[in-house]
């Protein structure tokens, strides 16, 4: 059935979107009758909303009748990699940048299958130095070092 | 009792001015930078002057000073960034009015009752200004067309200073205005020129040059006092009107900061100010060492502008 | 001529000169790396040019602009990752270039676009800047509504994709900006009461994410290609050929750039997405555009680079600046006590044309730098994927950080990228994002400003001419296609088509 309806699935996602951000923009603050003039600020999102599940629904019945395109097949490393990325940025806040970059430069090349482990460690511990000394000393740029920021400022 | 050993060797006939930089030495400030943290991105007046401040009250101190561009929430990010520091002089924190509106409006983490004035770095009244051309010759001629019909009025966003100096004006002098928001100051001086706005509340630092060939007619100062580059121009309150809005920027550290640490600070950055760059910055900019003030000055002026704000954002009905 | 001359002179002045020169190294160094922002080197610049007379301080901060922005194509060629906006649209053909392997004649071809851009941006400027920042003064928010309309009407054919995809695109971008306070009611919108989001979310990290971390996520499932085959030809410069294809692309993009750069509404953006949409119109090849066309390189970076220098007019000449670039030029100008505004070109003739001067040197050095660089730097894209992209996530992360020190923009970052993956699976393009992105509030508040200017009445848009001419643009641009169609079938009838480019 489905996959004779191509883009149904993102045209769903769409309309559902567009859904939950109209019954947001129905809490945005009021103003007091005073500053009120033409445009209310809830308006132009809600008319944007509207363009777009106006346009998922052309795009639905557009797709009618056609098989979904082929696609790159989605293998567990897309959703371990989605998942580092996101323990990164909470460790971000916790660790530092230093110590979250070791991490992740240590992660990712294995998760992605490089078998030369030493070339890893090289490469986990030279990177994080090198973004280190080029943003905070040579460029003065202030970046969070979570635990580590009693030692490197 | 170490104390009385270093007094008793110095009692041995050490100069007295060795003897004051060892007293010094008990607090030991500034040994780290020192930052400073704006509202804004880089660029644009607070962030400018900031800078200056900075540099110019380096070179008074030992240690760096460095401006932390913390920008968002009207200055609420800036001020919970602040809050989440020690207390002890190596942070300071711009304040402009946009931070007594937004903690008014209760969206900082911290209150007036948190902060306490340093410095104030510049003070730039807002002037009500009509096309030179136009047919307003005096702030009487503008309230009277404000009367019989509606004036358009230029500002920055709603909300902001602009906005509260233009909305107070129109409920004093009981006029009707059109307040059209833009993104800055340059913007709607462009709009009034092009005659797509009938006056706006602008800053001399953005006009000086207009007025002075003509484009641009003065016609009253909001302020309590007139102005040294612009003795001609009345004030508000020289028009029975109690509205003085100014765009002042200073710098506050917060309330239990140790005060040898604050007089320390101000001492610094009141030299740094008196500096020739930090004083062509200012003339660059229309203004003069009057914008200068020491933490007193500076302190009162906060919660006095505090108060005001309160008072007329109750009136405009944008507090509860 | 004399101010030009006077201007001009800055050159034969040594530490002039080697400032200017060093500004422009900088920049290309700056532009080049994700995660440094030109509008950060600047800022961080501005505190040493205090040290220098004001006309080399601000020539020099302006050919750090320069070549910011063209260090900015660089990186959107090489890994995905726009180091400026302006970038954005460089990177929809670049970066499929470089991976098939052309990394070099990519970057050959972007160097050479944006100097001959910039260069004839600048002859322009040098010869009309009063007249041209005449023009950027009669703007006004009807006029600039107009524009953003006349922009948003390219949204359904920017890219090869469906143009119903597209205008989603579209108007999702148009949706992120909306995000923040709205200028003309105060009033909070999809804050979710983070306070960050108070005035809008940042455009770096949204881009950022859109290109270089959901390329990241593709890149986790790729198998790895023979590199051998690529080695051959990656550091290879763009041959005669190519130019002889790509000339027109850069006159036509050159002048678009250059008129829209004079306005201050985000310039250089919106003139790399017209010159990039522009380039795909004419083009006969519009079709492969966004799989590796050399033209969809040309297009967008001749047409930032004009923009760039025209941008210098509005900041010097009104106060606007044009970017957040342009912004922290501008406090350098009050720093070193110079007034920006109308009566500058008064009062000072000679600092724009010295201006002008040093962005000319910065252009010519980065030709140098830029061909010199396309064959060291092309070697980037032979770096297995294993090692690059968990780099260049460590450095997206510095980037997203440092424009405003917040993790929240680290956090819209990811969000975008997990988003622009699978917008991407499903057929929709980053270009007409980035478009609703950079068009969004510019056509609200406009509107807006226009509404109360207007007393509500919509029919006195009618009264600005400026403002007629680009609606008509704009309907132009979305029925050209139909129009000609037409008109081409009853003049020729059944004999062979010959549409001149």
């Amino acid at each position: 059935m489905i996959r004779h309806w191509r883009d149904l699935l993102p045209g769903c996602v769409l309309l559902v979107l567009a859904g939950v951000l109209y019954w947001v923009t129905t809490g945005f603050g009021t103003v007091p009758p005073s500053f009120a003039q033409g445009m209310q600020a809830a308006d132009m999102p809600r008319l944007i909303l509207g363009i777009i599940a106006l346009l998922s629904l052309v795009m639905i019945y557009q797709g009618r009748g056609h098989d979904e395109e082929a696609k790159p097949v989605i293998t567990w490393r897309m959703w371990a990699t989605t998942l580092v990325l996101l323990a990164s940025v909470f460790l971000f806040g916790v660790l530092g940048l230093t110590l979250t970059t070791m991490l992740t430069c240590l992660v990712i090349p294995l998760l992605w299958g490089e078998r030369r482990k030493l070339h890893v460690v090289i490469y986990a511990i030279g990177v994080p130095v090198c973004i280190y000394l080029l943003f905070t000393h040579a460029l003065q740029l202030r970046l969070p070092q979570g635990v580590l920021s009693p030692w490197l400022s | 009792m170490r104390h009385w050993f270093t007094t008793g060797i110095l009692a041995v006939g050490i100069t007295s001015a060795s003897l004051a930089s060892l007293v010094q030495a008990a607090d030991d400030f500034p040994t780290e930078p020192i930052e400073i943290a704006v509202h804004t991105s880089p660029g644009g007046g607070t962030d400018t002057t900031a800078r200056m401040v900075a540099l110019s009250t380096q070179e008074q101190l030992d240690s760096n000073v460095f401006v932390q561009n913390k920008k968002g929430g009207g200055g609420s990010v800036a001020m919970s960034y602040v809050s989440g520091k020690p207390a002890d002089g190596y942070t300071l924190m711009a304040v402009t009015p946009t931070h007594l509106f937004t903690m008014l409006r209760g969206k900082s983490p911290i209150g007036i009752d948190d902060i306490q004035g340093v410095v104030r770095a510049t003070d730039d009244p807002i002037i009500i200004m009509a096309r030179g051309n136009s047919d307003y010759e005096t702030i009487d001629d503008l309230i009277e067309a404000g009367q019989s019909g509606i004036i358009k009025w230029g500002g920055t966003q709603i909300g902001g200073v602009d906005h509260i100096a233009a909305m107070s004006f129109a409920n004093e002098a009981d006029i009707q205005i059109s307040y059209v928001p833009f993104d800055s100051g340059a913007e709607f001086a462009a709009a009034l020129s092009r005659g797509d706005i009938d006056a706006a509340g602008l800053n001399i630092s953005e006009t000086q040059d207009q007025i002075a060939a003509g484009e641009f007619r003065p016609l009253a100062v909001m302020a309590e006092e007139r102005m040294g580059a612009l003795p001609d121009v009345p004030t508000l309150a020289e028009n029975g009107m109690d509205v003085a809005f100014s765009t002042v920027r200073g710098y506050v550290v917060l309330k239990d900061t140790p005060q040898e640490r604050v007089d320390a600070l101000e001492q610094a950055m009141l030299a740094g100010m008196e500096s020739e760059r930090y004083q062509e910055y200012l003339d660059g900019i229309g203004l003069d060492s009057a914008s200068i003030a020491g933490a007193e000055v500076w302190d009162k002026q906060i919660r006095r502008m505090y108060e005001a704000g309160e008072a007329t954002m109750t009136d405009l009905g944008l507090l509860e | 001529m004399d101010p030009i001359l006077t201007g001009f002179g800055i050159l034969a002045d040594p530490i002039s000169l080697a400032v200017i020169l060093l500004g422009t190294i900088i920049g290309v160094l700056v532009g080049a790396l994700p995660g440094l922002s030109s509008s950060m080197a600047v800022a961080l610049l501005l505190p040493f040019t205090i040290y220098l007379e004001p006309v080399p301080a601000i020539s020099m901060l302006a050919a750090l602009y320069c070549a910011g922005t063209f260090g900015g194509s660089i990186t959107a060629v090489l890994i995905n990752a726009p180091g400026a906006p302006p970038a954005a649209a460089t990177a929809f053909d670049g970066f499929p270039m470089a991976q098939r392997g052309e990394a070099g004649r990519a970057l050959g071809m972007a160097a050479v676009s944006s100097v001959i851009g910039g260069i004839i941006s600048l002859l322009v400027m040098v010869l009309a800047a009063p007249a041209l920042a005449k023009i950027a003064h009669s703007f006004g928010p009807p006029e600039y509504f107009a524009l953003a309309i006349f922009g948003l009407s390219m949204l359904a054919s920017i890219s090869g994709k469906s143009p119903v995809k597209n205008l989603i695109g579209g108007a999702l971008g148009l949706l992120i900006a909306t995000v923040g306070v709205d200028l003309t009611t105060g009033v909070e919108r999809f804050t979710f009461d983070v306070p960050e989001l108070y005035e809008g979310i940042s455009f770096i990290p949204i881009l950022i994410g859109l290109f270089a971390v959901s390329e990241l996520l593709s890149q986790s499932d790729v198998i790895d290609q023979a590199k051998e085959r690529i080695n051959l030809t990656a550091i290879k410069l763009p041959s005669r050929d190519d130019f002889k294809q790509v000339w027109k692309t850069i006159l036509r993009s050159s002048g678009i750039g250059t008129f829209i750069g004079i306005l201050p509404a985000e310039g250089s953006t919106m003139a790399a997405m017209i010159g990039y949409n522009e380039a795909r119109r004419w083009s006969k090849n519009g079709d492969k555009f966004g799989t590796g066309e050399i033209e969809g390189i040309a297009g967008p970076e001749a047409a930032n680079n004009a923009a760039t220098g025209g941008s210098m007019v509005p900041t010097l000449a009104l106060g606007i600046p044009g970017s957040a670039t342009a912004a922290v030029i501008l406090g350098g100008l009050q720093i070193h006590g110079i007034r920006p505004g109308t009566y500058l070109f008064e009062n000072q003739p000679h600092l724009l044309y010295s201006i002008f001067a040093a962005m000319l040197v910065a252009n010519l050095v980065f030709l140098v730098f830029g061909l010199a660089g396309a064959k060291l730097f092309s070697r980037i894209s032979l770096i297995p994927r294993t090692f690059l992209w968990p780099a260049v996530f460590a450095l997206c992360v510095v980037g997203a950080y440092g424009v405003n020190q917040s993790l929240v923009d680290v956090t819209i970052m990811l969000i975008a990228g997990f988003i622009g993956f699978w917008l991407k699976r499903y057929g929709f393009g980053a270009a007409p994002i980035i478009m609703g992105v950079v068009l969004g509030s510019l056509v609200e508040n406009s509107l807006a400003q226009s509404l109360i200017i207007f007393d509500q009445d919509v029919s006195r848009f009618l009264g600005r001419p400026v403002a007629i001419l680009f609606f008509v643009l704009a309907a132009l641009s979305i029925f050209y296609k139909p129009l000609f169609g037409a008109v081409h079938r009853m003049r020729s009838g059944p004999t062979i088509s010959q549409r001149g480019e």
